[in-house]
């Protein structure tokens, strides 16, 4: 059972009212709604190292212990190895060497005067061949002087049978069992093989034989020992493309320095440096600008492994900065791009006393990279995006004033300006009157380091026909430039921890729908 | 919007419990509901069975219908809240009490009046600031850089009182009574602490709530957190039999004074001075501290195009810690005070005044009273009552009781007026009550004052 109390004393009171003209108030409307709601909508801060973290090329971004940040932009690497170089194969030798006396000397065929001392077989076969003309047996001694093993040359005896008529010479040859000469050691004389035989009757007289040659088949060298050059290898050829300043458009961005490495590797035991014929970069125009400087002027000479350290190699990086080479200017100046072309001099001293080694892992490795650290200054450098949008949702607002303040850890002033677009890209509204300054640049010492963000207020105020058309937009563009006015002439350092923090509170009029 | 809907409800909530206040009944001398008022106050019968009777008092703090309802141009029938919050003070009641006497017995037995009985009640009480009504309606904005007070004082309750009580003259002239009352919570919804200030920082309007609120509730409340499902489930009127026997158990009493002096007649009374204890399935719904909404913390995941689904309800959820437990709390009832002096002008005339206090929620409201009663015959008496209080100045209310054999009717209202002119109404109370009386003691003990030779000299 309930007792249903207020029931009846709405009964009751209702019923002495009677009289009283009370309006039904549940079909009653409320007055139109017009409220000002004052909401934060937005604390965030963001850092430069978010940033970094969402770049997908994360190779071309580095960051220093002290969070100094680089773009990295690298070449290809230009890579040549010794048996390109010195074509130290089995064209060194001639392929069939016919041995018309006791003793052949059989030059190599080497170039810009290589002067041999040792070269180490890896592999290859060794064939030689004799006829006996003589109508008596001959003795034979073969030795293939200058090709030694543990110090022992390589070394024949054997027997040839009397020939028996012009036309019927005997023939000694290892033709069906060739030697395998692997492991050898040549020694050349004065860049000259030696071979010499002696054939004697069993008197012991020297007797001639004819129709004696050899042939060293698929010859391959582990290692070459000697003078090498002067010589010029052609060709180090590589280019970069520089797209920091891809989204680019007005005034100038400068970096205080920026630095361009030539990273070499070299595991050629020879003295060597690079010849520069072009090292230049290509501006945004089409336009080439070489690179000039002392550090081009003072020659670049590559380390190189000692005797005592064969098959590593020596790493350098020759760099070009600020101090050295006019780079400053080049890429001040909306660089796209840069390359080189560069020869390799080997031994470019050519001092015949200075010996030297190759072998056949031995390689020029060559890769441009430029490094752009976010340390300059710009007038305005303007990046430009455009997002999709969509506030058809949004109803009911009269008016929007939205209060935005930064605190700019960056010693960069940051300038927006937003277009609302409709699809075919019109302009329907701005998000400024004109381009903002939404984020001063904290003040910088020295270093170009900050030490106190810069706060800077903004308001942005939008009325109920700014709203409307905002609400018709399908996307929005973006137009954000960085400049480092507030801290001219003094050059900006962006270091990884720096961020910046964004406070956006809106005050909506809110009516009734 | 659903915060229009909060307000319209609330607008109906005020319009649908006007009613007044019980002053006139208190100088209804010999009549069992004027005991009610005072426990001295002996009825003029020596056997009187209260039937169901009802007593409703509604008030509402500083705007009327008419404030709140105009019409539009087309007709059409407006709630206008600007012109309600226009009309709103500093500090706003809303308040409701409807007591439900169920059936009640009162025998006298020698010089001592013996009663026995039940009642139901339902208090609702709400106490705003006028500022919780800006910043609904009108939004926060205005108050940017200022720390406003929203803490809102609510009390919905209902309760069965079971009580006993007795009366007698200790010295002549001089009546002492008292009720004691066994009370029983059915249900409840009340602030405990009630801190809750708001501040809209003038930097980017982030916002400061300092906060030591508390929301009690004893089935009256489902609360789920931020989410939908968190409603309040509270119906007025609903007492189920079963609810009887609850485990919110509370004491309170009545006690009360009158002293005769030739034909001035003086009296003294407190009422409900009592609490219950509300214990079964007590709920406790706390914020406390200092929170500060300071927006999202986007950029981040906007940056690392990381997809971040933002709910704001978990948002504040996360700031606003609300604390949810089940201990068992007290809260207090409406403490009345009724002084009184009546001054008899005739055999059957007699003038009064009144002083009416109430002690709740820690505020104290007074209202004053001039009556005029008239008993025409033994069968019919009428009053009239002028009051006024802090919100109204002028309140003209009238009473009578009419005897049909053994059947008495009782009817009272403060504010007659509210009959005639409801839209300018801040307040309005309405009792009824059928009694079934015998044994209506003798004329001359009744009416000895006036046939004491010397009682004029």
């Amino acid at each position: 059972m309930k007792l249903k109390t207020q029931a009846l004393s709405l009964l009751i009171l209702f019923s002495l009212t009677a009289c009283i003209n009370i309006t039904n108030l549940e079909d009653a409307k409320t007055s139109n709604y017009d409220a000002e709601f004052a909401i934060p909508l937005i604390n965030s801060r963001v850092t430069i190292q978010n940033f970094v973290d969402a770049t997908e090329s994360m190779n071309e971004l580095q960051i220093d212990e002290e969070g100094n940040i680089f773009f990295i932009y690298e070449g290809s690497e230009t890579r040549r190895n010794g048996q390109e170089v010195f074509q130290i194969q089995a064209d060194l030798f001639p392929p069939f060497v016919e041995l018309f006396s006791p003793e052949t000397r059989i030059s190599f065929a080497i170039v810009n005067g290589v002067l041999l001392d040792q070269l180490n077989v890896k592999a290859g076969h060794f064939i030689f061949s004799f006829q006996n003309p003589n109508p008596e047996k001959v003795f034979v001694s073969f030795e293939f002087t200058t090709l030694l093993k543990d110090g022992v040359p390589l070394q024949y005896k054997f027997e040839i049978p009397a020939s028996t008529g012009s036309n019927n010479h005997p023939i000694f040859t290892n033709m069906t069992a060739p030697a395998d000469i692997s492991g050898y050691q040549l020694s050349p004389e004065d860049n000259r093989a030696i071979l010499r035989y002696s054939a004697k009757n069993e008197n012991g007289e020297e007797l001639p034989l004819i129709n004696g040659y050899i042939q060293l088949i698929d010859l391959g060298f582990s290692y070459a020992e000697g003078y090498f050059g002067p010589y010029l290898l052609e060709g180090f050829k590589d280019s970069i493309s520089i797209d920091f300043f891809e989204d680019y458009s007005n005034e100038q961005i400068e970096f205080a320095d920026p630095t361009v490495f030539l990273e070499v590797e070299n595991s050629f035991g020879v003295p060597t440096r690079a010849v520069v014929n072009e090292l230049k970069v290509t501006d945004r125009t089409g336009q080439q600008k070489g690179l000039s400087g002392s550090r081009i002027d003072d020659g670049l000479y590559f380390p190189y492994p000692p005797q005592t350290a064969i098959g590593s190699s020596e790493k350098t990086s020759f760099e070009f900065n600020k101090t050295n080479s006019n780079i400053v200017d080049l890429l001040s100046d909306n660089p796209s791009g840069m390359f080189y072309d560069l020869d390799i001099e080997i031994n470019p001293e050519g001092d015949p006393d200075l010996k030297g080694f190759i072998t056949d892992s031995s390689f020029y490795s060559l890769r441009l990279k430029v490094q752009l650290p976010l340390y300059g200054s710009s007038t305005n450098y303007v990046v430009n995006d455009t997002l999709d949008f969509n506030l058809e949702d949004i109803e009911n607002i009269k008016k929007a004033t939205f209060k935005i303040i930064t605190e700019n850890e960056l010693g960069v002033d940051v300038n927006v300006q937003a277009y609302f677009l409709d699809n075919q890209n019109n302009i329907l509204e701005t998000l400024f009157t004109n381009q903002t300054l939404l984020a001063q640049g904290a003040i910088v010492d020295n270093n170009g380091l900050t030490n106190n963000p810069a706060i800077t207020s903004n308001f942005v105020e939008k009325d109920a026909t700014q709203i409307d058309r905002i609400k018709q937009a399908s996307k929005i563009a973006l137009e954000v430039g960085f400049s480092t006015q507030s801290n001219k002439p003094n050059a900006v350092r962006i270091i990884s921890t720096q961020g910046v923090r964004v406070k956006i509170g809106a005050i909506l009029n809110v009516i009734s729908g | 919007m659903q915060k229009q809907y909060i307000f319209l409800l609330f607008c109906l909530l005020v319009i649908k419990v006007n009613a007044q206040q019980d002053l006139g009944i208190h100088f209804m001398d010999g009549v069992w509901q004027s005991n009610l008022t005072n426990p001295a106050k002996i009825p003029e019968h020596k056997f009187v069975l209260a039937l169901p009777g009802f007593y409703n008092h509604a008030r509402i703090d500083n705007f009327t219908y008419n404030n709140v309802v105009s019409t539009d141009a087309q007709g059409n029938t407006i709630i206008d809240v600007d012109n309600v919050i226009d009309a709103m003070g500093p500090n706003n009641i809303i308040r409701n009490q409807a007591d439900l006497s169920t059936i009640a017995l009162g025998v006298q037995v020698n010089r001592v009046f013996l009663q026995v009985g039940h009642s139901a009640h339902l208090n609702a009480y709400f106490d705003y600031p006028k500022e919780l009504a800006q910043v609904l309606w009108q939004g926060n904005a205005q108050f940017i850089g200022q720390v406003i007070d929203i803490a809102p004082d609510v009390v919905m309750q209902a309760y069965h009182s079971f009580f006993v009580g007795a009366a007698g003259e200790i010295a002549p002239g001089v009546y002492v009574g008292g009720r004691f009352k066994v009370l029983n919570g059915v249900a409840d919804l009340s602030t405990g602490n009630r801190e809750l200030q708001l501040l809209t920082d003038e930097a980017y309007y982030q916002t400061q709530m300092f906060a030591d609120l508390t929301l009690n509730s004893t089935g009256a409340l489902n609360y789920d957190g931020f989410n939908s499902s968190t409603q309040v489930d509270f119906e007025q009127g609903n007492f189920d039999l079963d609810q009887i026997f609850a485990g919110n158990n509370g004491l309170a009493i009545d006690l009360g004074v009158t002293m005769q002096y030739n034909r001035l007649t003086l009296a003294f009374s407190a009422l409900d001075l009592g609490t219950i204890t509300w214990k079964e399935d007590a709920t406790n719904i706390s914020l406390q501290g200092e929170y500060e909404y300071q927006g999202l913390d986007i950029l981040k995941d906007a940056v690392l195009n990381e997809a971040s689904t933002i709910e704001i309800a978990d948002t504040l959820e996360a700031i606003y810690n609300v604390e949810e437990t089940s201990t068992s709390y007290s809260t207090g009832l409406p403490a009345k005070f009724f002084l009184s002096g009546t001054y008899a002008l005739t055999e059957k005339t007699s003038l009064g005044g009144l002083a009416y206090i109430e002690r709740f929620r820690e505020k104290t409201a007074a209202t004053f009273g001039l009556s005029l009663n008239a008993k025409l015959t033994k069968f019919f008496s009428v009053g009239g009552l002028y009051s006024f209080n802090e919100q109204e100045s002028f309140r003209l209310g009238a009473n009578t009781a009419i005897r049909l054999g053994p059947v008495q009717l009782v009817a009272a209202t403060d504010n007659l007026l509210t009959a005639f002119r409801l839209e300018d109404s801040n307040s309005a109370n309405f009792r009824l009550g059928l009694n079934l009386v015998f044994g209506r003691k003798e004329e001359q003990d009744i009416d000895s004052i006036f046939n004491q030779d010397d009682f004029f000299r």
